[in-house]
């Protein structure tokens, strides 16, 4: 800061700017009275660091705070029937925070608001509302894929917990379905969505692209499993390898006839020969 | 005079125009007599005393020799050359009363004041006289019970409201009557300050030490030559 020196006193000073700022300052040795000088503020200095170190106490206050109403994600599931979906969860496993990575996972999403609740609760309920919307149908064989990104592991996030219930929550009646689940890193769920794919989708592009399979991002994200699994003549069940589960619930069991009840077995992974998993 | 007129003034009356010359001169005659009454401590009158000629003189000389480039006022720089010519006038007047007594003086003092020698001389002073204003202005603040170190922490921090604030201390300082109404413990007429600077009365008290900090730089123009040329507060 520019101005006229004032006072000296203890090798600090005091000035005036053009602009009619009286300002205390540290001067230089040979400054004298009505020389025109610039001055390091000392006191503003000290004020700053003091301010700082408040600011920096509020903002961790705060943040305990914040974290208390609005804990960090532990977790993330993914959903993809034909809608994408992803739930972000805390340690409780309620959901924090929700998004659709394609158009009709965002259609489905939309209105609601499922922050709060547990996460197999939004999961059952997310089922029912693709049934109603017409995305899952009684008497077809669907593909539902999900995706776990977790640090630490939770009994009911395992693969095999997450199918079964997921196979016990399934709406349609009829029909069979396949229910694939994975667990990843967190480095490849970050892949995913800087692509603007949830978790199961970029792994299926992945197993394609390995496959020699070329498939744009746009069909990789909108087009339905089953229609992909037709075109490139690919399972998604191959993407399970030792990092996830498959479960098969059918009525109509291959020579039996039609059941009473569902019958649910777990399949064995189906591997890809000489192919690296991610 | 602004600023302005007056550097225009003093370019033309350099380059020999006569009339801007005499409208300097006219200008500041006042300013030349208070200068010479100060420095001989007496009151003096046109006609009778040698020494507001002299000053006039002085003033004249003052604005042929006067480089802005160098930073000083040119009040300032005036106000030098006034009391230097003084100051050899009485330096002559006691030569000659000495040599009436009988006693011989070198002319190595006349040499001395040769022209560049006696300008720089002038140039350097100014750092001197500069330092001696400042000095002047602190003592000026504690007659009003202000002290420079109380400013530091009264100053507005926001440049908008010192600005309005400087102009609202311009226009106390131009009101005689206003302007003596201020002191330690005296009460301010704030609604009549406040209709003449438009700031509200709160704003007025709340700043009363700060304004009368700057009222009294713009009330003594002529004493506080250079921290009025120095104030100039400019919008962004």
């Amino acid at each position: 800061m520019r101005g006229l020196l004032l006072k000296r006193k203890n090798g600090g000073g005091i000035i005036i700017t053009h602009d009619g700022l009286f300002c205390r300052g540290v001067v230089g040795e040979h400054d004298a009275l009505g020389d025109e000088v610039t001055v390091e503020p000392p006191d503003r200095r000290t004020v700053q660091w003091w301010l700082a170190a408040a600011a920096l106490s509020i903002l961790c206050f705060g943040l305990g705070v914040y974290r208390m109403f609005f804990p960090g994600v532990w977790a993330y599931v993914a959903l993809d029937l034909d809608p994408s979906i992803e739930l972000a969860l805390d340690s409780q496993l309620r959901v924090v925070g929700q998004r659709g990575f394609n158009d009709s996972g965002n259609k489905l999403l939309s209105p609601l608001d499922l922050r709060g609740k547990p996460v197999d609760v939004c999961i059952g309920y997310l089922l029912e509302r693709a049934y109603a919307a017409g995305y899952l149908s009684e008497g077809e064989n669907s593909v539902v894929l999900v995706t776990v990104t977790s640090q630490p592991s939770h009994r009911k996030l395992g693969t095999e917990a997450l199918a079964s219930f997921v196979a016990e929550s399934f709406p349609a009646r009829q029909g069979g379905v396949e229910i694939v689940a994975i667990s990843t890193g967190s480095d490849t769920r970050q892949r995913a969505v800087s692509n603007g794919l949830s978790t199961g989708r970029y792994l299926l592009q992945q197993e394609l692209r390995r496959s020699g399979h070329m498939v744009s991002d746009g069909s990789i994200r909108e087009d339905p499993l089953q229609q992909i699994e037709e075109e490139h003549g690919l399972t998604v069940a191959a993407l399970v390898g030792s990092n996830g589960s498959v479960l098969i619930r059918t009525w109509d069991m291959p020579g039996i006839g039609p059941a009473a009840d569902p019958q649910v077995f777990l399949a064995a992974p189906v591997p890809v020969e000489g192919e690296e998993r991610e | 005079m602004d600023e302005d007129t007056l550097r225009q003034l003093l370019a033309r009356a350099r380059e020999g125009d006569i009339e801007a010359r005499g409208a300097l001169i006219k200008a500041y005659r006042s300013f030349v007599f208070s200068v010479v009454s100060a420095y001989c401590r007496r009151a003096l009158e046109l006609g009778l005393d040698d020494e507001l000629s002299i000053g006039l003189i002085a003033f004249d000389e003052a604005v042929t020799r006067y480089q802005p480039e160098r930073g000083v006022p040119f009040l300032a720089f005036a106000r030098l050359v006034i009391k230097s010519r003084l100051a050899n006038y009485f330096r002559q007047e006691g030569r000659y009363r000495e040599i009436a007594g009988g006693r011989e003086i070198s002319e190595e003092m006349v040499q001395v004041e040769a022209a560049a020698a006696w300008e720089d001389f002038l140039w350097e002073e100014a750092v001197q006289d500069r330092a001696e204003e400042i000095k002047d202005y602190e003592q000026a603040l504690e007659e009003f019970g202000i002290a420079l170190e109380e400013l530091v922490s009264i100053s507005p921090k926001h440049r908008d409201s010192r600005l309005a604030l400087i102009r609202a201390a311009q226009s106390i300082a131009a009101d005689e009557k206003i302007f003596g109404r201020f002191g330690p413990e005296r009460r301010l007429p704030l609604r009549e300050m406040a209709s003449k600077t438009g700031l509200s009365p709160k704003v007025i008290e709340k700043n009363r030490k700060y304004l009368m900090a700057l009222a009294i730089v713009f009330r003594y123009p002529e004493r506080f030559i250079y921290l009025n040329s120095y104030i100039r507060p400019r919008a962004r």
